[in-house]
């Protein structure tokens, strides 16, 4: 090669580099072995495809095998050259054959340029769309972009979820005529003229919230967010697009709870406190009652601990640290000294809650100031009652004894003296002093039975479930009943709750009374039980075939009603009692005279007596 | 009437003391008859005669002092006397008294009946059984 060809080859910047027909390196100029990073001896007679990237080596080797010497003049083709660090850079090279003089061919010249960076661009730009075409597609916002013209020219899969165009439909579109509602349309173009005209927009760069429309007309509520940008002198725009429809109804729904809460915990008859950390952070106008507050400031703010008696202060401490942990507290009753100085008794529940986003407990406060001072009037009037019954009991008592006591002394000396003075007396004063004694005996039988009304409904035990008829048959058996009398119980008799003792002496009592006055030879009683459905109730009836009863209704109910008969051994007060008893549990007796003979008596009792009233509203009926 | 043991009977009303009196001869019993009237003096007689204790007691229930459930009380307390059968004989007819009574292990409970005759009747069920459990003392 002639020399001052050699120097310019080394002094340009392109890769150039020959080789002998076999391929053996015989010229490399500074510029390639800069870029190889290699010294020309390192790589002079070496074979040239020991610089070719591996993955080229057989790509090459092909196209060269392919073509004749001839042909390989002038081929150009893109080889990957392995730098000594290991980077490959492609180059463009084209192949020069040199002949000699005589014609013959010589050698192989390569010129190339390097082409690795124009190459790695042109991939990766397409990369790059690419990336990006799948990063707008797979945004969650729907993207929107438009051209100075206000053209559509990209919009990707959430846009077509969105608002229902296809991109196929849109592109080119002006977006006046797609998404924006009617209304928007004049400002929508006036915005995008001044932009053009100034580059200002006062609605860019920025999120706004808007409405938007869809391809069936419909408008929807948007969030939304345009940046203008400008390539190549041409400016576009990119709109984010997001649909706020269901943001919206929650933020609703939020607003609308907490209204309903302001209004519920306003409306409240119970004060409703929120404190963090015992400081007074929120009060409702129901607290500010129970507190005498006139003034917010008042109570706002006030740390609670500060105004809590010292005695009180530790189990507070232990509550709020409780609360802290979660853990659910029992109500605390206890007094409090009002702002406007009046004493009242509160109770108080609480519960940790999350109040402005912060952990707070919520204290619902309750003036039981009447309620304990109703508890107390009623222990103290059930203290009285109790008192009085017992009084009774003890008058009772003074009574069975203290008036018994000189009646059977009376009784003892009549008996004593017929006794004694037998032979004295004659037969008219034997009949006085026999009915002395009978006398003091009905005396007696009198004291005993005022005895028994008094004590009639004091409860000699509970309410029990009690099975009637089994009771009635008891009742039976103890009776001293004359033969001439049958008693039959017919039909089904309930199980009921009520005072044993009580459901005792009604069955006693009447039947006594039917047997006391049936008089007949055949005497007969039926005692028979019918529920009555509408009121729960059921109904006994006592019937006998007795003379009937011919006195006034209500007079047979009253105290010594049958004292003036003498006939029998009465006193009266047995269905005074009966009927006492009836009352006292809201229940009435009546009878009726039997169309034969005889008559009938009724009562009726419910299945159950409650101990306390019927509520006001009862969800069980 | 030696050898046989004496009746106490606990009763603060005269005519109730005589009532029995009588009751006792009619029905032609020999025990002798102690009188105390009320729970103090029951318990004095029956301290200071440890060798002659009664095979009964008869018992009213209220009495002045020391009325008669106190009496109870406190000879059951009292080993020498616990085992003495104990009649309760009352105007009381109530079914409390009846009950605190037998709670305190009396022999048995018989209300005092208006009619003298009655009492007569009533006083022979007992006899009855205090003759059958003069063995027993």
């Amino acid at each position: 090669m002639i020399r001052n060809i050699r120097n310019i080859f080394e002094q340009v910047s392109d890769v150039v580099y020959a080789c002998d027909l076999k391929g053996t390196l015989i010229f490399v100029n500074r510029y390639t072995c800069n870029f190889l990073g290699v010294s020309a001896e390192e790589i002079l007679n070496k074979h040239f495809t020991e610089f070719i990237s591996d993955d080229q080596k057989n790509v090459l080797k092909a196209q060269l095998r392919s073509k004749s010497l001839d042909d390989l003049n002038g081929f150009y083709n893109e080889i990957k050259l392995k730098t000594k660090s290991d980077n490959d850079l492609w180059i463009g090279q084209r192949m020069h054959l040199i002949r000699d003089d005589q014609g013959s061919p010589s050698y192989l010249l390569m010129i190339g340029h390097l082409i690795s960076k124009l190459k790695s661009q042109e991939l990766s730009l397409r990369e790059t769309e690419l990336k990006l075409k799948t990063i707008i597609n797979s945004a969650l916002d729907a993207v929107v972009v438009i051209d100075q013209e206000g053209q559509i020219t990209e919009w990707n899969t959430q846009a077509e979820s969105i608002f229902g165009w296809k991109k196929s439909e849109v592109l080119g579109k002006r977006i006046s005529e797609t998404i924006i509602p009617d209304q928007h349309v004049e400002a929508h173009e006036k915005g995008m003229n001044n932009y053009m005209k100034t580059g200002h927009g006062p609605v860019l760069n920025k999120r706004i919230e808007i409405i938007g429309k869809k391809s069936d007309g419909s408008i929807f509520p948007i969030e939304l967010a345009i940046i203008p940008n400008k390539i190549g002198g041409k400016h576009f725009f990119s709109a984010f697009v997001r649909d706020i429809t269901k943001k919206n109804e929650q933020e609703q729904a939020l607003k609308e709870s907490e209204q309903r809460w302001q209004k519920l915990v306003n409306n409240q008859p119970e004060a409703i406190q929120i404190t963090k950390n015992a400081v007074v952070e929120y009060l409702n106008p129901a607290g500010y009652e129970l507190y005498g507050v006139s003034e917010p400031e008042e109570i706002i703010g006030k740390n609670l601990l500060e105004v809590t008696s010292p005695s009180k202060k530790s189990k507070f401490n232990e509550r709020l640290s409780k609360l802290s942990k979660g853990e659910t507290l029992t109500p605390l009753e206890f007094d409090i000294t009002t702002l406007k100085g009046h004493r009242k008794t509160i109770e108080v529940r609480s519960t940790p809650i999350v109040f402005k986003g912060e952990k707070m407990i919520q204290t619902i406060a309750r003036d039981i100031t009447e309620k304990k001072k109703n508890e107390r009037r009623r222990e103290e009037l059930l203290s009285q009652l109790k008192k009085a019954n017992d009084n009774l009991s003890e008058f009772a008592h003074v009574i069975s004894h203290d008036l018994k006591a000189p009646l059977r002394a009376i009784s003892s000396l009549s008996e004593w003296l017929i006794e004694d003075y037998e032979d004295k007396l004659d037969k008219d004063g034997r009949q006085s002093l026999q009915l002395l004694i009978q006398n003091v005996s009905r005396m007696d039988q009198l004291i005993d039975g005022v005895l028994s009304y008094s004590m009639a409904t004091q409860s000699q035990g509970l309410h029990e479930q009690i099975q009637t008829k089994n009771q009635i048959q008891s009742v039976k058996r103890l009776l001293n009943i004359p033969k001439n009398i049958t008693i039959e119980l017919k039909g089904d008799f309930p199980l009921i709750v009520f005072n044993k003792f009580q459901f005792r002496q009604i069955v006693q009592n009447l039947l006594s009374n039917s047997i006391k006055f049936i008089g007949a030879e055949d005497g007969r009683i039926e005692i028979q039980s019918e529920y009555l459905k509408e009121k729960h109730s059921w109904l006994f009836s006592f019937k006998d075939n007795g003379p009937g009863i011919s006195e006034n209704k209500e007079e047979v109910f009253q105290l010594f009603s049958s004292y003036s008969d003498k006939k029998t051994d009465s006193t009266g007060i047995g269905l005074s009692i009966v009927k006492k008893i009836l009352n006292d549990h809201g229940e009435r007796i009546w009878f009726e005279n039997n169309k034969e003979n005889g008559v009938t008596f009724y009562f009726t009792l419910k299945e159950h007596y409650d101990t306390y009233e019927r509520a006001e509203i009862d969800f069980t009926t | 009437m030696k050898g046989l043991k004496s009746i106490l009977l606990l009763e603060d009303d005269a005519i109730e003391v005589k009532k029995v009196h009588r009751a006792l001869k009619k029905l032609d019993i020999p025990n002798n008859l102690v009188v105390c009237r009320n729970g103090v003096e029951g318990l004095n007689w029956l301290s200071s005669n440890p060798d002659n204790l009664p095979g009964t007691i008869l018992l009213d229930l209220s009495m002045p002092k020391m009325n008669g459930f106190e009496f109870l009380d406190r000879i059951k307390q009292d080993s020498k006397y616990r085992k003495i059968p104990v009649v309760v004989l009352t105007t009381s007819n109530h079914q409390e008294d009846k009950l605190r009574s037998f709670d305190k292990q009396v022999a048995g409970y018989m209300v005092k009946p208006v009619r003298y005759s009655e009492f007569v009747k009533m006083l022979k069920t007992i006899k009855s059984y205090w003759n059958t459990s003069e063995l027993a003392y």
